[in-house]
């Protein structure tokens, strides 16, 4: 089904974690990737974030994992050369030198995508162990730091963002996910049963809030934590999904905690939130437990109009499924699911629900990958002991079958995967991954069968046709049930997405009409659209001053 | 009605051999990567196998369940499987086999395991019960349904069975039925913290939210139980305590105090006559912020084991962090009173009795532990101020040589020796010059403000009053330019004294930190 190109296509990353036998915590959970559309030409690129060596003046080469690209490090951008119409001409080219992205060389975990400016030049956000970074799109095929400018940084040890117009003004605002007070001089190593020292939890160190910068349309961002209501609760936040959770028209906030409870933010208007995690069922699983979240999407799997939550775990826990009444109140419908059992064995990062073979129905991917040592290969001398293999679960009329073995080599190698970015690489109407590798090379997987199966794209844009309406929901209606896709750049781990909308329409070949919500709550439909191609959608309107 | 089947299945069968019975391999695990007592248990349980010429089913069936309760489920289940073969009207081990299967998801297989220890043991009511929850992982409600209303009518008392009822009718929509049982469940087993989740998302369904929230942040971890005498049997197999004890500590170690909880739980669970496996399943209640809980359990061991010095020493621990040091003290003493080689317990008792101003006993606590501990010279000082403020500054002079001779570029020794050479009575003319000389290359060194504070002390002891003038309103001077002006109102008597020709009386204030040791808190706990 999926078969990774990386190397055919010219991505030749390769993660440099930086490790040299002291299991610094930060070293083995990144880095992300992201697709997106950089230069506007209509096919989505690649940017895929780098580490960097670890500890206080350690040099380079006392990494257990030699860096395999030239220093210093930086995080690195591949061009989409695709000709227009021909998905098999997809190509890449590494422009990292010529795209100012070499003054990305913190040390990397997660990207963000979003037009901080408007101008339908999707900029970056990047997570570091370290102080972020905000890198402007100048819409010339180059990237600026401003950072400092935007007044965007936070020196914590961030995992991801997300972009989110939260108090619906036309500006997409961003969320900052911060994990743990970690730091090389009280760095903590645990041990196995076996008695090595092993990756501590994140237990080990005190948690940290979050943050939120309200664009102020002008170029920079304001502190809104502290009004939101957010800056009292800490937690080692590891992902974050938004989206209208209890169906008053405003977009909330789900940030996914490492090993304690999960924050439902619901947005009360007027820049505030509450966290009703806990009164929502979203908190714990079902058994009352917090979890040790990693990786998190939401979308309608079950076709029943209302987003709905999976996040990945750690193994022993499974990964967990919470199905949305559509008043915001869930449940944990993880044991009646294939999704408990199938993933007890696997700590999952990366995930997201896309519909791979276009039949209409939500899949699932999880990227895997160990945070503690697995005693076969640790015994048995790798110096990162943590393979696994990763997970493609199919959605069959809403229950899930995992279908791994049938889905590539690529489901079967072992690796510590953590990022995974989703995306139409090649413009054939289907969904492609892109995984990310901590010390190892980056997959592309080119998925292989969506293609077969009808379906439709939109961009959506605002009323001035440049920047992507991410948090817009679309819903196309056949004749047997509704769909309902959002534009989103979040979601997953540490990972940005192509925000183009897809619907998988099985064997609908009748034009469909698109409706669509947008994040200040206006309504927009498109009749009559035939399906097999992309379309852009602009809202109706005037742009925000 | 009649009570509850508590008799394991397989007394009541015959062992029935079959000597063509095709066996499985066992993929027997290496006891060397196990430690301490469970290698030895593992070890044995093979060796007592590779004795038999002809093993039995009941041969493999013990020793899977020495594999089961070592958590090696492969081995236990191809060893289960040979038993079961061997031995096939033993309902023992497809129940095994039941377990096993529905842990790993395998709920079809779980559910023909109990049917088939069922039909060799029908009464066996955990069979009854696993094989309800085995059909609702499976979807199959309805039969589960029939099931546990058939058992609830026969022991309408169990909370497991009202507990399954409960997340059944929950499933199904009906969540007034689910919340009565699970009240029900609650009122029988109030200790299964686990089942406020449950009943408050059910109350929240039923559109009280405040009921809902308050049995949301009830929830805790522990599960509703039910007796299997069978399944504990398994558990308490010699020595499996220790190992889900070593479990637990190092899931503590790793900080998953929650991880570490459960797997206490479980070490009592598995032998509850172990005061080891209490004490420590007391701490890991302790570290997840439920003192009370770890009191209780402590109690329960300090009952039936009352010269146990650890579960002393911890209800010590337990009740300084909850505040309350005089209790924490008497059970500090009753820890040294039983175990006099405890270090931990003799420092704690010794400042618990520095902070409660009953110095002579902390100098004689401090000084013990020193004994026990020779290399913390610290003690040493804790035990002068100690003996210092106990009236005895003779002794406390004797304590503070002992111990610059130990530490002899030490600030804090020479300092604290310098200061009771300077002040007290029985201080001979030796040890007044030596305080000086110590004070003055101090100030050589580093003239920080408690040294020269000191300066001031042995200068006026040796009749030097200009010098110590000079000297305090130096110190003083520096006390205001940091800010300290509490400390600046309480050196003006002793500049006072120096001006009219008066040596220093005390040689500390409140300041001394030494005076007023730090409480226990949860991260020295950790």
């Amino acid at each position: 089904m999926f078969e990774d190109r990386a190397a055919a296509l010219g991505v030749d990353f390769v993660h440099f974690n930086g490790m040299s036998g002291q299991t610094y915590f930060p070293e083995m959970m990144g880095a992300g990737a992201a697709v997106l559309d950089y230069d506007g030409d209509g096919d989505m690129d690649l940017y895929l974030v780098q580490g960097r060596m670890l500890g206080p003046d350690r040099p380079v080469d006392q990494a257990t994992y030699p860096p395999r690209h030239p220093q210093p490090l930086s995080d690195r951008l591949y061009r989409n050369d695709l000709e227009t119409g021909k998905p098999d001409s997809l190509r890449f080219t590494d422009v990292t030198a010529e795209s100012g992205i070499h003054v990305a060389r913190g040390y990397g975990m997660g990207v963000s995508v979003g037009d901080v400016n408007n101008d339908g030049h999707p900029d970056l956000y990047l997570s570091n162990f370290g102080p972020n970074q905000l890198l402007l799109n100048q819409g010339d095929g180059t990237f600026r730091d401003v950072t400092e400018a935007a007044g965007a940084d936070d020196p914590r040890w961030s995992v991801t963002a997300a972009f989110v117009d939260f108090d619906g003004d036309g500006w997409q605002d961003i969320y900052v996910v911060n994990y743990v007070s970690f730091s090389f001089e009280t760095a903590k190593t645990c041990r196995t049963h076996y008695d090595e020292p092993d990756y501590c939890s994140p237990q080990s160190y005190e948690p940290v809030s979050d943050r939120l910068l309200r664009n102020r349309g002008d170029g920079t961002f304001e502190d809104a934590t502290a009004r939101a209501g957010i800056a009292t609760v800490e937690g080692p936040g590891l992902g974050i999904v938004t989206g209208d959770f209890n169906g008053d028209g405003r977009t909330d906030l789900y940030v996914a905690n490492d090993g304690a409870a999960n924050n439902l933010w619901l947005n009360q208007g007027g820049g505030r939130f509450v966290d009703e995690a806990l009164l929502a069922g979203v908190a714990v699983n079902m058994a009352g437990t917090p979890e040790a979240s990693m990786g998190v999407d939401a979308g309608d799997f079950d076709a029943d109009g209302d987003l709905d939550l999976f996040m990945t775990h750690l193994d022993r826990q499974t990964n967990t499924l919470y199905v949305n009444d559509g008043q915001g109140w869930f449940m944990d419908q993880t044991g009646t699911s294939v999704l408990g059992k199938s993933s007890f064995a696997f700590t999952g990062f990366g995930t997201l629900w896309f519909d791979y073979d276009n039949d209409g129905w939500l899949d699932l991917m999880s990227a895997n990958g160990a945070v503690v040592k697995v005693e076969s290969q640790d015994r048995a001398g790798d110096p990162l002991p943590l393979k696994q293999r990763n997970q493609l679960w199919r959605n069959v009329d809403g229950k899930y079958e995992d279908v791994s073995e049938a889905a590539g080599p690529a489901f079967t190698a072992e690796t510590v995967s953590r990022g995974a970015a989703f995306g139409d690489l090649d413009n054939d109407g289907d969904w492609d991954i892109v995984v990310t590798n901590n010390a190892g090379p980056a997959q592309v997987l080119i998925n292989q069968v969506g293609q077969d199966r009808s379906w439709l794209g939109v961009r959506l844009t605002g009323p001035e046709g440049r920047q992507d309406m991410v948090g817009a929901q679309a819903t196309v209606a056949l004749p047997e049930r509704n769909l309902l896709r959002r534009s989103r750049t979040d979601g997953s781990y540490v990972s940005a997405h192509d925000p183009r909308v897809l619907f998988g329409l099985g064997n609908h070949r009748d034009p469909v009409t698109v409706k669509i919500t947008y994040p200040d709550g206006s309504t927009h439909q498109v009749p009559d659209l035939p399906p097999g191609r992309y379309y852009t959608i602009r809202k109706p309107g005037h742009a925000p001053d | 009605m009649r009570p509850i089947e508590l008799l394991p299945a397989a007394l009541t069968f015959a062992l029935l051999l079959s000597p063509a019975a095709a066996l499985e391999r066992v993929d027997h695990p290496d006891p060397d990567a196990f430690r301490g007592t469970v290698a030895e248990i593992i070890r044995e349980a093979q060796a007592e196998l590779d004795a038999k010429e002809q093993p039995s089913g009941e041969d493999y069936g013990r020793l899977a369940m020495v594999y089961q309760a070592h958590e090696q489920f492969i081995p236990a289940q191809q060893a289960y499987r040979n038993a079961a073969e061997l031995a096939p009207a033993d309902a023992r081990w497809p129940y095994f086999l039941g377990i096993l299967a529905r842990a790993d998801g395998e709920f079809e297989q779980a559910i023909e395991q109990f049917q088939a220890s069922l039909e060799h043991n029908p009464d066996y009511v955990p069979a009854r019960i696993r094989l309800a929850r085995a059909l609702i992982d499976a979807g199959r409600t309805q039969r589960a349904e029939h099931l546990l209303q058939d058992l609830v009518g026969e022991y309408p008392d169990v909370a497991a069975i009202h507990a399954d009822l409960g997340l059944l009718a929950a499933q199904g929509g009906d969540h007034a039925a689910a919340v009565e049982h699970f009240e029900r469940a609650l009122e029988l087993q109030p200790q299964a913290t686990q089942l406020h989740y449950p009943l408050g998302l059910s109350y929240r369904a039923l559109g009280d939210t405040d009921l809902a929230r308050t049995h949301l942040t009830q929830r805790g971890p522990q599960e509703v139980v039910f007796p299997d005498p069978l399944y504990q049997r398994m558990r308490g197999l010699s020595g499996s305590y220790a190992y889900y004890i070593s479990l637990g500590l190092s899931a503590a170690r790793n900080k998953d105090f929650q991880a570490a909880l459960q797997l206490m739980r479980q070490a009592v669970e598995a032998n509850p006559e172990s005061p080891e496996a209490r004490i420590n399943y007391a701490r890991m209640l302790e570290a997840n912020g439920n003192i009370a809980g770890g009191i209780a359990e402590l109690l329960k061991v300090i009952e039936a084991h009352p010269d146990n010095a650890l579960a002393h020493f911890n209800m010590g621990a337990m009740f300084e962090l909850d505040g309350n040091d005089e209790t924490a003290r008497y059970y500090y003493q009753q820890a040294v009173e039983h175990q006099p080689q405890m270090f931990e317990a003799r420092l704690l008792l010794a400042n618990n009795l520095m902070r409660a101003d009953l110095f002579n006993e902390a100098a004689r606590q401090y000084a013990a532990a020193f004994q026990l501990r020779p290399g913390r010279s610290e003690l040493l000082l804790r035990q002068a101020i100690a003996e210092h403020e106990s009236g005895r500054c003779g002794q406390a002079l004797g304590t503070l040589l002992n111990l610059v001779e130990r530490l002899p570029e030490n600030f804090e020794a020479l300092t604290a020796y310098s200061r009771v050479a300077a002040t007290c009575p029985e201080a001979d003319d030796r040890a007044r010059a030596n305080a000086l000389n110590a004070a003055r290359n101090m100030y050589a060194l580093s003239p920080q403000l408690a040294v020269v504070q000191t300066v001031a002390m042995t200068e006026a002891a040796h009749g030097n009053f200009d010098a110590a003038v000079d000297f305090q309103s130096q110190a003083m001077f520096m006390a205001v330019r940091d800010g300290l002006t509490e400390l600046v109102e309480r050196m003006k008597p002793t500049l006072e004294a120096y001006r009219a020709g008066r040596p220093a009386a005390e040689p500390w204030g409140e300041e001394q930190p030494l005076l007023d040791p730090p409480r226990l808190t949860p991260e020295d706990r950790q």
